[in-house]
């Protein structure tokens, strides 16, 4: 099992090759995505539902799980900095934030009491990229009604009949050129305007008060997401969506490299980022020849060439990878490889070559995955046989929704992923919601030992901590690389036997987990069907789908 | 068998002990005892019992009869030198069968540290059908503790794993003793052993006996508090029979109430109760309920139990073990509860228990998490301590810690950001994980789950400078006392504060409606209307309110304590009127200083002096004092001794922990009077004219108090300590046992002949009139037998 690892970290690497590089170099999107920092309270802003509603996909990490780099900002379109303090995002990252906004992207700062002048903004790079100065809080026990302000650009119109207040504001000065675009009272308390190339939008609302018997919080008015939303969205909006992708840097592999590398003679350079870049028929060909040749040179292994081989395997390739799923074959990576590739090949054979690996321990992962590759619906029984009994161990006693935990995040959890993303690659008819239904089980198990390991990390000087951290944080990891990560690949196309149940899925869908789920499967999957295929989906309940499936119908420019 | 056998532990009994005592001489109990010459041994020779394995001795080939008896055993250790008893612990029991009849307390503050002498253990054991008692000796050496060293238990030996299991037998010498028949001199014997003299029954009593005095509470209030009285009378005959039942109240040295007399009749091989009414007046200090079995107008048995009155209940505290967390362990309440009883606990605390430290007391669902620490409880659990509790007279304290914590404090805190703290960014000393608080439901309501929770601590700090803080969280105290029952708050950051502004402190009165309420508490503050109220001034502000609150809307009795410590610099400095007016204000109104840091005293001058020195300002601000016992330690009745005897009052334990060792709680419920009173003022020795010979090495003069008595006469407390031989309060090797004495004298100086009491806890609470001589310019007493603790009360008249 362990040496499973392996291969995946290698893939999931591979795949982000010169995609994460820390620059602010934009990477190409289709839609918007937010990086929401959260504070004190964060929730009761309603971050999500905002960004749902404005149709943005997100992540959203909480002060406590900050890591140390902003690698990843390069992906997003916009900041949101909920209740955060300055001294808690440390220089570096506020630097960075400064440079993101002034290439184009957005930031959006909540008030709060680890906000603005409790947040340790001034003589900050913050402090100058605001459209506001501030140096105090208002108390308003009794509430003061908000309502859009006279100058509002970008704010749409307001239903107030509910009367929204709030109760405790960050005073805020509008710097010049800054727009009021909602008042509190008389004050303003939403002002948006721009810093380099990018737009800051600054609320001064806090979620703070405890409003009277009657009164509707800003927090709890139906209207308050929507409004939210679209100031994130307009905050995210000037950062160019299409740009030159960081595949584009890297060369194709030529005919002459490829048949070089085929002959043994020479490995062309940057040989797998160039392969998974400029995915080509011939380039896996020509991979697969020399990996499966008896005086292979060793350098690249059928592990790592897995991403470049599997979207263009076919049955020919069944015979010579059959003798490598061999036990006889000393390599356990190796072999397991062979086995989801021969999957993946379609080669009549191929079903009985997989399962008696499925029988085994060391296999049974990598059977599963090739069984839903094969696409034998024979298989579905068997499949659908160790699902359910990985499922029923796992589970406590009695219970049809919690696990045991250490088993779970040790052995089942995987197993019950793998089964499940067979099923539906299968073409099974509860396929999707299965799938749906071990997504969010995973990722709750996947938060609750992040959380837990985080915790026990305060108290590493006691020897007793520690040990239960190192077990803690195993736990966590082999859930992440066998259960987690195997649900975000999203390497596949939706399955054509799964169209219809993912489009009558994807429209009702509301579950945020769910939702993020259904749209990275959307994602991947929009160019390769025809563009009229998603146009059910443009009325999706949810705003994200909606918004995804808008822009491959229409191929309308997604921000404004 | 509970029912069937009792262990009267202060009972003494007149007439009616005319049956012999039956000596049984212990032989050789298997391959694990040895015979030994001993001139020390009351007929020259002794048993050693290798500490090997489990040995028992059949002691009778007869059963004994029902009826009551007492048991006397001689033993001493016999180790090599240097032999590490840290960590050795020895147990004796008499048993019958599965039944165990009694355990004696052999622990190494109970045995005569002097070489080559036996320690005598006398208890009383009844039964109500026959028995054949089995002594039971075994020893184990107690798992090394976290962090601590391993170590040889044996000189010469490296430490092995095994050492935390047993010594092994593996000498050669043993194996020859174990096949000798022939008795050697124990000089010759070196195998770490404990060498066994005779064991003796007497018969005390098989026809009537108190079987048991019970006052309804270990501790009430004065002022007409109810404490009756139930006496047991046990009958072993089959016969019925009746007698008289006497009660009397003893208090101080020899106060003696009224006598009540009921006359019972006690069925054959059964017992009878009668019960005393009984009600608390203005004296305070410890009682003893003494109950007199008559028959034909002759004493046949008497026995007594203890009780104290006090108001407020830190005047006679023995504080029992808090930290407990209860949830699914509701069932040991009763046990506990029990145990906190039989051990003279009176008062306990309840640490961390609530929802929210400062802002929620008052959990409405059946089962909670805290605030602080994230303990599992329970309503059931809370209330069936409490009653427990309360139908034994034992205080029930909460605990109090000024943060808003857990996800109810948090949600609290979003309400009220201004009655919280903030630091230069975001709230100050606060803490909180979203994701954890997200999982919260979830990881708390499953118990797969439960270490996927445990520890955490989300909070934020409370600002208690302002009147609606203070306000919130007294509120939430008097609420949870009505709904639950406290009898008092410990808090363990006391509610001091630094400057405010003093426009905002009248306007936050104003708004609060306290207006005229503040300016009777605070007299000598209230005129400041403008500038800043300094930190002495608010803080005042917060203790006298709190206390006016809890008074006047609880009760008059609600005991406050403060978790609080002076440095060095300031009790040498000390001045309440000046540089420690918040601590001075602390102990107003009967509060209470806890000393928690003492706990981590490393050796043992360092927790005596530290408990003298931190009891002695108390005092002095007329507050009461409590110290936690030193950690880790060998030999722990030492810490009762020095609290004791510093006028301090003890916290016992952490958790489900045992109680104290030994009978000091029971000494201090019924004479603690004579450490505690707060009347009672230090002397110098040398000013009053005492002396005791330096040869007996005894700690004796920071503890000298007098006091002036209602007749005008004066009482001279003497604490008279061994002290450890061990300065390390938990030593690495070389523990050794106090040697004890006999025949010190004490002189005093005076001219009227003294009356002169000695009290002692060891082994049993004692009360015995010395004679005084004249002796030089006063008087001189002799004290016939001294352990590590005597206390002497010297009464002179006007």
């Amino acid at each position: 099992m362990k040496k499973l690892t392996g291969f995946l970290t290698i893939i999931l690497t591979a795949t982000a090759i010169g995609v994460f590089a820390e620059t602010t170099t934009w990477q190409s999107a289709a839609m918007p995505r937010a990086y929401v920092i959260e504070g004190m309270w964060s929730d009761f802003f309603q971050i999500v539902p905002a960004l749902h509603s404005a149709g943005i996909r997100y992540t959203c990490i909480s002060l406590n799980e900050l890591t140390a780099t902003d690698a990843e900002l390069p992906q997003y379109s916009v900041i949101v900095l909920a209740n955060v303090a300055a001294p808690h995002l440390k220089p570096a990252r506020v630097a960075r934030i400064q440079e993101f906004v002034a290439a184009g992207g957005g930031l959006v700062v909540l008030a709060g009491r680890s906000a603005y002048c409790q947040g340790g903004y001034v003589g900050t790079p913050l402090a100058e990229i605001l459209p506001v100065t501030f140096n105090f809080y208002d108390t308003v026990h009794q509430g003061v009604p908000l309502t859009r302000a006279a100058s509002a650009t970008w704010l749409p119109a307001l239903d107030v009949s509910a009367k929204p207040m709030a109760y405790y504001l960050q005073s805020f000065t509008p710097k010049p050129e800054a727009v009021v675009q909602l008042l509190a009272g008389d004050k303003p308390t939403i002002v948006s305007g721009t810093f380099g190339k990018g737009r800051v939008v600054a609320v001064g609302l806090t979620v703070n008060g405890n409003p009277p018997p009657g009164a509707v919080p800003f927090w709890e008015w139906l209207e308050w997401p929507r409004l939210f939303g679209q100031a994130i969205d307009w905050a995210g909006g000037a950062r160019p969506m299409q740009v030159a992708s960081e595949a584009g840097k890297l060369k194709p592999l030529s005919t002459d490299e490829l048949n070089d590398f085929s002959l043994g003679l020479k490995n062309p350079d940057n040989l797998l980022a160039r392969a998974i870049a400029h995915p080509r028929a011939e380039v896996a060909e020509a991979l697969f020849t020399q990996l499966t040749t008896p005086d292979a040179t060793g350098k690249l292994t059928l592990v790592q060439a897995l991403p470049v081989l599997m979207p263009f395997a076919k049955p020919e390739w069944g015979p010579r990878l059959s003798e490598r799923t061999e036990a006889l074959n000393p390599n356990r990576d190796d072999r397991n490889a062979a086995l989801i590739l021969i999957g993946a090949t379609r080669w009549p054979e191929a079903t009985s070559r997989l399962l008696p690996a499925l029988s085994k321990p060391e296999t049974k992962l990598a059977a599963l995955e090739g069984l839903g590759y094969n696409g034998n619906p024979k298989t579905i029984r068997l499949v659908q046989q160790a699902y359910d009994e990985a499922l029923r161990t796992a589970l406590v006693p009695g219970e049809t929704e919690y696990f045991q935990p250490d088993p779970f995040a040790r052995e089942y959890a995987a197993l019950i992923t793998e089964s499940a993303l067979a099923l539906y690659r299968l073409g099974d008819a509860n396929g999707i919601e299965r799938v749906l239904t071990t997504n969010r089980r995973v990722k709750l198990y996947s938060r609750i030992f992040n959380t837990a390991s985080r915790r026990e990390l305060r108290n590493w000087n006691d020897p007793i901590a520690l040990a239960a951290l190192r077990a803690m944080c195993d736990l966590s990891s082999r859930l992440h690389m066998y259960a987690w990560n195997k649900l975000r690949r999203h390497a596949d196309p939706i399955p054509a036997s799964q169209l219809a149940a993912f489009i009558k899925t994807a429209q009702t869908a509301t579950d945020p987990t769910d939702v993020d789920w259904l749209a990275g499967e959307l994602t991947a999957s929009i160019s390769a069907l025809p563009p009229a295929t998603w146009q059910p989906l443009t009325t999706a309940k949810d705003g994200i789908i909606a918004r995804l499936a808008r822009s491959a119908v229409a191929t309308a420019p997604i921000g404004k | 068998m509970k029912q069937l056998l009792h262990l009267i532990a202060f009972s003494v009994v007149v007439g009616l002990t005319s049956a012999p005592a039956q000596v049984i001489e212990l032989g050789m109990a298997g391959n694990t005892t040895a015979r030994v010459t001993d001139p020390a041994a009351s007929k020259g020779e002794a048993v050693a019992v290798r500490l090997t394995a489990p040995t028992q001795w059949p002691l009778l080939k007869t059963p004994l009869a029902p009826g009551l008896y007492r048991f006397t055993l001689r033993l001493q250790s016999h180790l090599p030198k240097d032999y590490d008893i840290t960590r050795l612990q020895l147990k004796l029991q008499l048993r019958d069968g599965d039944n165990l009849l009694l355990e004696l307390p052999v622990n190494w503050t109970v045995l005569d540290g002097r070489p080559g002498v036996y320690t005598t253990f006398v208890r009383e054991l009844a039964t109500t059908r026959p028995i054949k008692p089995v002594l039971v000796f075994d020893s184990k050496i107690r798992a090394l503790r976290l962090g601590e060293k391993k170590r040889p238990v044996q000189p010469g030996k490296k430490p092995s794993a095994f050492d935390e299991e047993r010594e092994p037998v593996a000498t050669d010498e043993l194996s020859a003793s174990l096949t000798d028949e022939t008795a050697r001199p124990v000089a010759e014997f070196n195998d770490p052993s404990i060498l066994l003299d005779t064991a003796e029954f007497q018969l005390v009593n098989d026809t009537l006996v108190v079987e048991k005095v019970w006052p309804e509470k270990v501790h009430v209030y004065p002022g007409g508090e109810p404490n009756p009285v139930t006496v047991t009378v046990r009958n072993y005959r089959p016969q019925p029979a009746t007698a008289t039942v006497r009660l009397t109240m003893r208090t101080g040295l020899d106060e003696v109430s009224a006598p009540q007399e009921k006359s019972v009749t006690v069925p054959g091989n059964g017992t009878a109760i009668c019960r005393f009414d009984w009600k608390s007046g203005t004296r305070e200090y410890g009682y003893g309920a003494c109950a007199e079995l008559i028959v034909a107008d002759k004493t046949v048995h008497t026995a007594t139990e203890y009780f104290s009155v006090s108001t407020p209940v830190w005047k006679t505290s023995l504080q029992g073990s808090g930290f407990l967390t209860w949830y699914g362990r509701e069932g040991e309440f009763p046990d506990h509860v029990a145990s906190n009883r039989k051990n003279y606990i009176n008062v306990e605390e309840a640490f961390s228990w609530q929802p929210s430290s400062w802002t929620d007391l008052n959990p409405t669902t059946e089962v909670w998490h805290t605030g602080q620490c994230n303990f599992h409880n329970s309503l059931k659990g809370l209330r069936l301590w409490m009653s427990l509790s309360h139908s034994n007279g034992i205080k029930l304290t909460t605990y109090n810690w000024p943060t808003a914590s857990g996800p109810v404090g948090l949600e609290w805190a979003r309400r009220y950001p201004e009655l919280w703290c903030y630091g230069d960014v975001g709230p100050g000393r606060g803490s909180f994980d979203l994701e954890d608080l997200r999982l919260y439901d979830i990881t708390h309501s499953r118990p797969e789950l439960k270490y996927f929770q445990q520890g955490n601590w989300y909070s934020v700090f409370v600002n208690m400078g302002r009147q609606g803080t203070i306000d919130w969280g007294a509120s939430e105290i008097i609420k949870s006392a009505k709904n639950f029952g406290w009898d008092g708050v410990r808090f363990d950051f006391p509610p001091g504060w630094s400057a405010m502004s003093a426009e905002e402190m009248h306007a936050e009165f104003a708004a609060a409606g306290v207006t005229n309420v503040m300016a009777k508490l605070l007299p000598e503050y209230y005129g400041i209307t403008t500038g800043a109220w300094d930190g002495v001034a608010v803080s005042a502000r917060n203790l006298r309110y709190f206390r006016h609150r809890f008074f006047t809307e609880v009760s008059s009795n609600f005991a406050v304590s403060y978790n609080y410590g002076l440095p060095d610099k300031d009790i040498a400095n000390f001045d309440p009127r000046k540089n420690q007016k918040v601590y001075a204000e602390a102990c107003a109104q009967g509060g209470q200083i806890m000393d928690e840091g003492i706990r981590n005293s490393g050796s043992w001058k360092g927790y005596r002096e530290e408990a003298l020195k931190q009891a002695g300002v108390a005092r002095q601000c007329g507050g009461f004092h409590e110290c936690f016992p030193a950690e880790s330690a060998t030999f722990p009745a030492y810490s009762a001794i020095f609290t004791f005897a510093a006028a301090s009052h003890p916290y016992t334990s952490y958790g489900w922990g045992p109680s104290m060792p030994g009978q000091y709680t029971a000494f201090m419920t019924r004479y603690g009077e004579y450490c505690w009173d707060i009347d009672f003022k230090p002397v110098e020795a040398d000013a009053v004219g005492v002396t005791i010979d330096d040869k007996y090495q005894l700690l004796w003069k920071p503890y000298l108090r007098a006091r002036r008595t209602t007749t005008g006469g004066t009482q001279t407390v003497f604490q008279l300590i061994s002290p450890p031989l061990n300065n390390e309060v938990a030593p690495i090797t070389g523990a050794k046992s106090t040697p004890w004495s006999t025949g010190i004298t004490v002189h005093k100086r005076g001219t009227a002949p003294p009356t002169v009491w000695r009290l002692s806890a060891e082994p049993d609470v004692q009360r015995e009139k010395l004679e005084p001589r004249r002796d030089g310019d006063g008087f001189t007493i002799t004290i016939p037998e001294h352990r590590l603790w005597t206390v002497l009360v010297w009464e002179e008249a006007q």
